[in-house]
């Protein structure tokens, strides 16, 4: 099930394993009787492994599962089936007391640094409140938020204000200082500057790569937008429908994307330089994502798949009926296709 | 924060000059007067009365209707009055303006005069009489109010479309849907006549505050429960309880810390009005049980057209207002920040 590539790059056990991951939210209907209606199925059997020290990117369209898969992780949502390994451990099989002890090691940065945080919160002490709920406090408390403020670039003189009265940025900077104050070795970042301004994007990826690197840090790094992962991620994994479509190298992704769907986000992605923009293919795909309430049967994306229209009726109806796995191709990509070797 | 305070007991001045300025005109422009009764005095007493109430004043009857000095019974005066309509509209107005500087001198000392109905009582001593009793009683009805109103949204919010939420919320409608005069009654024949756990009536002892401090507290306990349970729902949806959870917070934490503090906005600003609302007695709950507070008083004021009486409960009330916006805002600024002046 994992790839070749995590196989061969870790001799170790890799940090994080997910393997057939399934969250399922329930939909009531009806006001006194309530009977369940149905099942939006937000992940449907997603598998991979992050190694240590790695950062895998995960991308695909607004509710195609990616931020609910990163909760998943966090057991912020109930998971319906499925495996999840932390550092050899079952976390699924964790709950109360020992599961609130063992978050310290897995924090996640939030997408909204404006509804993240706490607005009746100084800055102190949301920072310091992790290191409190966990029995790690003690005289050089303030010295230590301090510290962790200033390595995220917040100035520490600002530790007594409150939360509005700092720009996104800064906010999202104190979300990070926030998560990594507990030294977790494990974070999952959901779309940690798609709410910010472009001008400092930038300056928090950066941030981010910098403290990856002097943290020792495994990232789960998760957007919509393929330009922003592209350069902070080693491996890329697109998902569609709650099913991850493929899982590449980064550069692999961008050079070579094997899956349609991949090809239709390459192809949207906009070239900084206006001759090479004019003369941009862009495949523009057909219609909505379909209900997760109730997903199409075989391939998820057959649909809206550009290349279904060219297939042969036998191949076609393979796509229909028969729901494609991730398949390795020789040279570390995986790919769930049945129309690309 | 000391200098927005500051303000706005400043400011509470000017409002209460607007409040009652406004009544005082009204109380004029209303018709009939404290001295108008079924069985009517003799004109002599009653323009003696009305001399001695300022309800008549001798410089300006001179000024602009000398006629009337002479005049003897109340038909001769009303056909004196509009025999000259307009010398009789400024008579009034000019004695109205006598007796609104005359009253504010004395609200301004602290007096508000004497009463036009008792007439060997003046309101200062009623409301020395009447006000420590309905503080009480609103004391614990803002206390009632709060603990059980408290505790059940909060329960409510916790356990959202389980059986406790069900429970606390049917509760609550029945508490804001019972009306006073049921429920006092009934609570009196099951705590009183039935069990003989506290005495019916009158104000004697801290027993005897009980039952109307309960009755008085119900339908604010009630709707403090559903403002709880609304506000709690609301602040436990974003994102930043998430983030709560997500930092390894113990629950009771996340909700105490994170999610009542938030959840408590809709119900410090409600209980302003309410507060002013309980600390100016309820005419039903003191009915009922009997008991001497400030509410009968504003109902007999306005029938007995007992101006200086009804004036000084609806200053007061406004005084009770102010104040306890004041305080609302003032925790509105703890609670949440971003609601900070200045």
């Amino acid at each position: 099930m994992l790839g070749r590539v995590m196989e061969e790059a870790s001799t170790a056990r890799p940090l994080v394993e997910v393997e057939d991951l399934r969250v399922h939210f329930p939909v009531y209907r009806g006001t006194v009787l309530k009977r369940k209606a149905a099942v939006v199925r937000a992940v449907d059997g997603v598998s991979f492994a992050i190694a240590r020290g790695e950062t895998l990117g995960l991308v695909g369209e607004s509710g195609c599962g990616k931020s609910t898969t990163g909760r998943a992780l966090m057991r912020l949502v109930p998971v319906t089936s499925g495996n999840i390994r932390f550092d050899g451990e079952d976390l699924l099989s964790l709950r109360g007391e020992v599961l609130r002890r063992k978050r310290r090691h897995f924090q996640m940065i939030f997408q909204d640094p404006y509804g993240s945080l706490d607005p009746r919160m100084t800055v102190f002490d949301i920072v310091a409140e992790p290191l409190l709920a966990h029995g790690m406090g003690g005289p050089d408390l303030r010295d230590r938020v301090q510290s962790m403020l200033e390595r995220c670039g917040m100035n520490p003189r600002y530790i007594r204000r409150y939360p509005h009265e700092f720009s996104g940025g800064q906010r999202q900077r104190v979300a990070i200082a926030r998560a990594l104050i507990l030294e977790p070795s494990f974070v999952v970042c959901d779309e940690p500057v798609s709410a910010l301004d472009v001008s400092i994007r930038a300056q928090v990826l950066n941030l981010l790569v910098e403290l990856q690197r002097d943290l020792g840090l495994t990232y789960l790094f998760i957007a919509h937008d393929l330009a922003a992962v592209r350069h902070v991620s080693d491996r890329i994994a697109v998902m569609y429908l709650g099913r991850i479509v493929e899982l590449s190298p980064a550069a692999e992704i961008y050079r070579r994307p094997a899956h349609p769907y991949t090809q239709a986000l390459i192809s949207a992605v906009p070239i900084p330089d206006p001759r090479a923009e004019a003369d941009r293919q862009r495949i523009v795909l057909e219609g909505d994502v379909p209900s997760p309430l109730a997903p199409p049967r075989g391939c998820r994306f057959h649909p809206r798949c550009p290349r279904f229209a060219s297939l042969g009726a036998v191949q076609k109806a393979r796509c229909r009926e028969e729901e494609p796995l991730l398949r390795v191709l020789g040279d570390g990509r995986q790919v769930a296709c049945h129309h690309v070797d | 924060m000391i200098r927005f305070v500051l303000r706005r007991i400043l400011g509470i001045f000017p409002i209460l000059l607007v409040v009652f300025t406004f009544s005082f005109v009204l109380m004029r422009v209303a018709p009939g007067g404290p001295f108008d009764a079924e069985k009517p005095v003799p004109p002599e007493v009653k323009r003696n009365l009305e001399l001695r109430y300022r309800m008549r004043e001798p410089w300006c009857e001179a000024r602009f209707l000398p006629a009337l000095q002479g005049v003897r019974s109340p038909d001769e005066e009303r056909a004196l009055r509009r025999a000259s309509p307009w010398a009789s509209r400024a008579e009034r107005v000019c004695t109205g303006l006598f007796q609104y500087g005359w009253m504010l001198g004395n609200y301004v000392r602290g007096d508000f005069g004497p009463s036009y109905k008792y007439k060997d009582r003046s309101v200062n001593e009623f409301i020395r009489a009447g006000m420590p009793v309905t503080l009480q009683l609103g004391l614990l009805a803002v206390t009632f109010a709060l603990g059980i109103g408290l505790v059940a949204g909060l329960v409510a919010a916790v356990y959202q479309n389980r059986w406790p939420d069900h429970l606390a919320m049917i509760a609550a409608l029945l508490g804001i849907s019972v009306p006073n005069f049921v429920l006092g009654p009934v609570l009196i024949l099951v705590f009183s006549l039935g069990l003989l756990w506290f005495p019916p009536a009158r104000w004697e002892s801290l027993s005897h505050v009980f039952l109307p401090g309960l009755t008085l507290g119900s339908a604010y306990a009630a709707y403090v429960a559903r403002l709880t349970r609304g506000g709690m729902l609301e602040v436990v949806r974003q994102d930043f309880i998430r983030t709560a959870r997500a930092k390894g917070l113990p629950e009771r934490l996340v909700i105490l810390r994170h999610a009542l503090r938030g959840g408590l906005l809709p119900v410090v600003s409600y209980l302003g009005p309410a507060m002013a609302a309980l600390f100016t007695g309820s005419i039903v709950v003191e009915r009922i049980f009997n008991v001497p507070g400030m509410g009968r008083y504003f109902v007999d004021a306005a029938i007995n057209r007992d101006i200086t009486l009804a004036m000084a409960v609806v200053v007061v009330n406004a005084v009770f207002l102010l104040v306890a916006n004041l305080v609302v805002d003032v925790v509105l600024g703890i609670l949440d920040p971003r609601v900070r002046y200045e």
